[in-house]
């Protein structure tokens, strides 16, 4: 039921068109309009020129998950660091809907009824979990909010003007926001929604497109007077003059100094105004800066720089001596383990991810246009880690706590993303989120190695479990082997047969020169071994020693199939410097044929195994001198 | 090049596992102190070197090598 009525100050007409509708903005004067139960009208303070929204206007229709809505009003709320708008959406089924949108990011919300009392306001700490009713949630931010205007219809009142002291956050898996307003009066109202993701949410014509610059507007350097001359967007909430460098905070209806750049500027690989593209997104560079981190008495600069896509909102690409990472803000918490140290293990989104450092980084230069305030000087305690080639930031700035979730972008990458011919630079080191990228020789190099591994090692079973054949065994007494004992002939059936002579004697104190020779029936030696038997033992100073063997085997190899027999000669003896008697220990010798010597496999299950581990090798290499840098 | 490496690796690896098959399987690796045959009377190209283990020592003898 619409139902009109004319503005007390300036006499204009406005019309409600919702029954939950509590005040109204005048569409002509901007003066905040109420009615109690009476419906006697009351003007409140005017609103400021507000800011533009790249997605939505009041009296715009759209379409929300599929389903029709139309824009009734908005309120602007300012803060320490930025502002956020809220939106206000009708359905189709006339229900309401909060839309609030901040930084680029979109939240869906809606009023919760608490049971419980939430915390009190100077209770709450940034990072800490809160509880309301049946939901945990962590606290993103704490602060004062200063609503500095409105337009439309809007469902509650609101004093335009007046200042509230907020907490937001989000559920632990990032899916849900939340948001309490500590009114003088009363208890908080809670909000609960849903965080939308904008990747799903952007309009594919709107995907592609660029940012575009906010031309109204004349923003003069209120440090040196120089007009800003840059291009900035609708919810710019900073911008650096070029000439002097000082930070211009755009505060409502003023622009006023909070912070001067200082030295010589530094050289970034990007300026404010190129434009890079991400996943067929173009974005463009908004703000850049510096930040410096001290690690060990050693400064570590990088780069960032804001990027902002209507559509798609605003990326960090960080730049550091040469490597990029592409990050964005993420709702995704964790509990952060105690005693947590260096490659602590924390899942953060169903991913594992390491610590891999925490550290103070301080904010040394600033340029652009920024959608919040970023002041040179100020200090973001950050903790960082990886998942190659993913990367999760979180940050402390003040009363707010941020995460990132970066990907890194690989030189190839950039250049693709960067316009044509740009000179992109070199990495040196590497970066804590690069992934290790083997080689093009040596992908799948390790299959091959697997390959011929498990053929070696078949083959290396086949030999081993090859079955001999014994041939002869026949004891040789001292008196034969001096005079040479000669063996039954046997027969070798095939060319290049293997066979393997052992030797065993009772040799105890003493030593026994063993020769055994191949020979043709026609006495012709065709192959020899020889073996020095020895086993000596005793006791000295040191206690019980022995040295030596009392066995041998040997193999041999018997070129050309054939009748066969063993010669078998030898000499032995005992004492010092051959002053002993000579021994009368027989020996017993062995012949065995289909002999198998499968130890030559290890040297190519060794070749195998190198092929197979080169690229985990050069992988763990890589990993250790990344935690190593 | 990337597959001509690759080659050269399977053709590198395939060598040294028929190397291994012939030497665990076929002796090709034994060798053999005779290069051609030597008459039983002619003896042995061995000697048993004299050994020494603290102070203990044995000589010995064999056949000469054939020529």
């Amino acid at each position: 039921m619409e139902r009109e009525f004319r503005c007390p100050s300036c006499g204009a007409e406005n019309a409600v068109t919702n029954p939950g509708i509590l005040m109204k903005v005048c569409d002509y004067c901007k003066t905040a309009l109420y009615w109690d139960k009476e419906s006697a009208l009351r003007a409140g303070n005017k609103s400021l020129d507000l800011p533009q929204s790249p997605r939505f206007k009041v009296g715009a229709y759209g379409k929300l998950a599929g389903k029709p809505f139309a824009v009734l009003g908005r309120l602007t709320y300012e803060h320490d660091s930025g502002f956020w708008h809220e939106w206000f959406i009708e359905q189709e089924d006339g229900s309401l809907l909060w839309l609030t949108e901040d930084e680029g990011e979109l939240f869906i919300e809606r009023p919760l009824t608490l049971k419980n009392l939430p915390p009190s306001f100077d209770s709450i700490k940034a990072g800490s979990e809160i509880t309301l009713d049946d939901k945990t949630a962590v606290v993103e931010e704490i602060g004062y909010a200063k609503c500095i205007g409105g337009e439309g219809q809007i469902p509650f009142l609101v004093e335009l003007g007046d200042t509230y002291p907020y907490v937001d956050g989000a559920s632990m898996d990032g899916a849900n926001s939340f948001g309490l307003e500590y009114d003088s009066q009363g208890a908080p109202k809670a909000f609960w929604g849903r965080i939308v993701n904008l990747k799903s949410a952007a309009p594919k014509s709107l995907a592609r497109s660029e940012a575009e610059a906010k031309q109204s507007e004349l923003i003069q350097c209120v440090n040196c007077g120089k007009p800003w001359e840059g291009k900035r967007v609708d919810n710019t909430k900073m911008v650096v003059c070029a000439a002097c460098g000082a930070a211009l905070e755009l505060d409502g209806a003023e622009t006023r100094v909070v912070g001067l750049n200082t030295g010589d500027a530094p050289i970034f690989t990007f300026g404010v105004g190129v434009k890079l593209e991400f996943d067929g997104v173009v974005y463009g560079v908004m703000g850049r800066m510096v930040y410096v981190a001290q690690d060990e008495g050693l400064e570590y600069s990088s780069r960032e720089y804001i990027l902002y896509n209507p559509a798609a909102g605003y990326k960090r690409l960080s730049e550091e001596s040469g490597h990029f990472v592409l990050s964005e803000v993420t709702h995704t918490h964790f509990r952060y383990p105690e005693s947590a140290g260096r490659k602590t293990r924390v899942q953060i989104g169903g991913e594992k991810f390491q610590l891999f450092e925490t550290g103070i980084a301080i904010l040394r230069w600033v340029d652009g246009a920024l959608p919040w305030r970023a002041v040179t000087g100020e200090s973001t305690q950050y903790t960082l880690f990886i998942h190659p080639p993913h990367c999760v930031d979180y940050e402390i700035t003040g009363n707010e706590v941020e995460l990132f979730r970066g990907t890194y972008v690989t030189n190839g990458q950039m250049q693709s993303a960067a316009p044509p011919d740009w000179a992109i630079p070199t990495p040196l080191g590497i970066h804590p989120c690069q992934p290790y990228v083997a080689a093009p020789w040596l992908r799948n190099l390790w299959k091959i190695g697997a390959i011929f591994l498990a053929l070696n090692v078949l083959l290396l079973i086949y030999a081993a479990a090859g079955v001999e054949k014994q041939v002869l065994s026949d004891t040789v007494t001292a008196e034969q082997y001096k005079a040479g004992y000669t063996s039954v002939p046997f027969t070798v059936a095939k060319n290049g047969e293997v066979l393997r002579v052992v030797g065993k004697a009772p040799v105890n104190n003493s030593w026994l020169g063993v020769d055994v020779g191949l020979v043709t029936p026609d006495d012709k030696v065709v192959n020899e071994v020889n073996h020095d038997l020895y086993f000596y033992h005793g006791a000295d100073e040191d206690g019980t020693w022995n040295e030596g063997s009392s066995v041998f085997s040997s193999h041999m190899r018997v070129a050309k199939a054939g009748d066969y027999k063993l010669l078998v000669r030898g000499e032995g003896g005992s004492g010092v410097q051959g002053t002993g008697p000579a021994r009368q220990e027989s020996v017993t010798i062995t012949l065995f044929r289909n002999s198998r010597m499968p130890g030559y496999f290890w040297g190519s299950i060794l070749a195998c195994a190198f092929f197979l581990l080169l690229e985990p090798l050069l992988r763990w290499r890589f990993n250790r001198k990344r935690w190593r840098e | 090049m990337v597959t001509v490496f690759k080659t050269i690796v399977c053709v590198f690896l395939l060598g040294v596992t028929v190397t291994a098959y012939g030497g665990a399987c076929y002796g090709w690796f034994l060798t053999n102190p005779i290069k051609k045959p030597v008459s039983v009377r002619e003896g042995s190209r061995y000697r048993h070197t004299p050994y020494l283990f603290y102070g203990r020592t044995h000589t010995g003898g064999g056949y000469s090598s054939g020529k």
